[in-house]
């Protein structure tokens, strides 16, 4: 199935982190798909349909969404999310105020920080403050 | 006002943290554990407003095995009126504390709900984003600035590109960062005080939460270790070894 992929921009340009998480949600299906949230961000939406690995560009835009806020992008995501086996983000301070909220309103749990793809539902991230791995399977479909 | 502060019980922070042999997790027996070290920082940021009087109540809640109690006593020995227990065994993960907690606020209705950024074990940084989106709230993660203005709370936020200020109604889901404030240590009189503060006790299951996990923990491993460098006698020996052995140019 595919990939939701969220990306985070600044509605002028691509954040480069999105580029580290379009590659590892390539490495679960190559059906990528991203969704661009913001206002007049069309620069970014033409940016993210010239990546190969992007097979697909949703933009939403409206005047709420100009600031990122979680509160108003959660309801978003988890409606564009139905028909995706997992939804990706970066790993950082964007993805990680974001992805739980969204996570919490399917009934899923998360799997954050992942390093490494073994396989659609088996995932490698660090744990103690990366001195540590751990090797998890995921027992369900979306991930984060 | 009242706040609820959310404390785990985690290996302390100065602990060299060792793999079992089997992968199936780190050692955590004889191993010294304490509180979360930013839910210290919650802690001490509800007890700072309940000193400038603009809280009336805080509730210290900890969810996990018999002696995560020590946390909540910890809470109420630096100023937390009463504790909560929501005893479980075993890993609980993110989204089935965010569910316990969510019937802990139904049941104790606070205006505002204080936890860590994320947990020193696990890392996941997830709790607070959950418990906000299920109570429908507000939240306010990463916080390390608090202001309290009638009834809406300005905070300062680290994010990556540098501090982010917003503004959140109250009731609001908060989680805190180090550099929120600096944590107090607890007087030998306010420990024994603690001591005669109450802690009810629960299970998940007397909230109605099923707790089981979802995600399974495979093993456990060390990252590879690095490989001691080479010395290299001369310019052209490094040109040549960047050049057929690393390949980099």
């Amino acid at each position: 199935m595919s990939i939701l992929l969220i990306a985070e921009h600044n509605n002028k340009e691509l954040r480069p982190f999105t580029l580290n998480a379009i590659t590892a949600a390539s490495q679960i299906d190559s059906d990528v798909h991203a969704l661009l949230i913001g206002n007049n961000c069309s620069e970014v939406a033409k940016a993210l349909s010239e990546i190969p690995l992007v097979k697909k560009v949703i933009q939403a835009e409206a005047s709420h969404y100009e600031n990122f806020l979680p509160e108003n992008f959660a309801p978003l995501v988890v409606k564009a999310s139905e028909n995706y086996s997992h939804v990706v983000s970066s790993a950082n301070t964007f993805g990680k105020n974001l992805m739980p909220r969204i996570a919490a309103l399917l009934d899923t749990s998360q799997v954050s920080d992942i390093i490494k793809v073994i396989s659609p539902d088996t995932f490698i991230r660090p744990i103690y403050a990366a001195m540590h791995l751990q090797l998890l399977k995921a027992m369900i479909q979306k991930n984060a | 006002m009242k706040i609820l502060v959310a404390v785990k019980r985690v290996i302390d922070y100065n602990v060299q943290i060792r793999v079992k042999e089997d992968g199936t997790g780190v050692v955590t027996d004889n191993v010294k554990m304490s509180t979360n070290p930013p839910d210290d920082n919650a802690i001490e940021e509800a007890v700072k407003i309940k000193e400038a009087g603009k809280a009336t109540e805080i509730v210290a809640v900890t969810i996990g095995e018999e002696k995560a109690q020590e946390t909540v006593r910890k809470a109420l020995a630096v100023g937390a009126d009463r504790g909560i227990h929501v005893k479980i065994d075993g890993i609980v993960e993110p989204l089935a504390v965010a569910k316990i907690l969510q019937k802990i606020v139904d049941k104790e209705k606070p205006d505002l709900v204080f936890m860590g950024k994320q947990a020193i074990d696990d890392d996941c940084n997830q709790t607070g984003q959950m418990l906000s989106a299920l109570l429908n709230w507000p939240q306010a993660t990463f916080a390390s600035k608090i202001d309290i203005k009638d009834n809406k709370l300005e905070i300062i936020r680290e994010i990556d590109e540098g501090l982010e200020t917003i503004e959140v109604n109250v009731p609001a889901v908060v989680t805190c960062d180090l550099r929120l404030n600096e944590p107090r240590y607890a007087s030998l009189p306010n420990i024994m005080k603690a001591k005669k503060k109450p802690i009810d006790e629960l299970s998940a299951a007397d909230l109605g939460v099923d707790a089981a996990p979802r995600v399974q923990q495979i093993k456990v491993e060390e990252p590879p270790k690095r490989k001691a460098g080479i010395k290299v006698s001369s310019v052209a020996e490094l040109v040549q070894k960047l050049k057929n052995e690393a390949k980099v140019i």
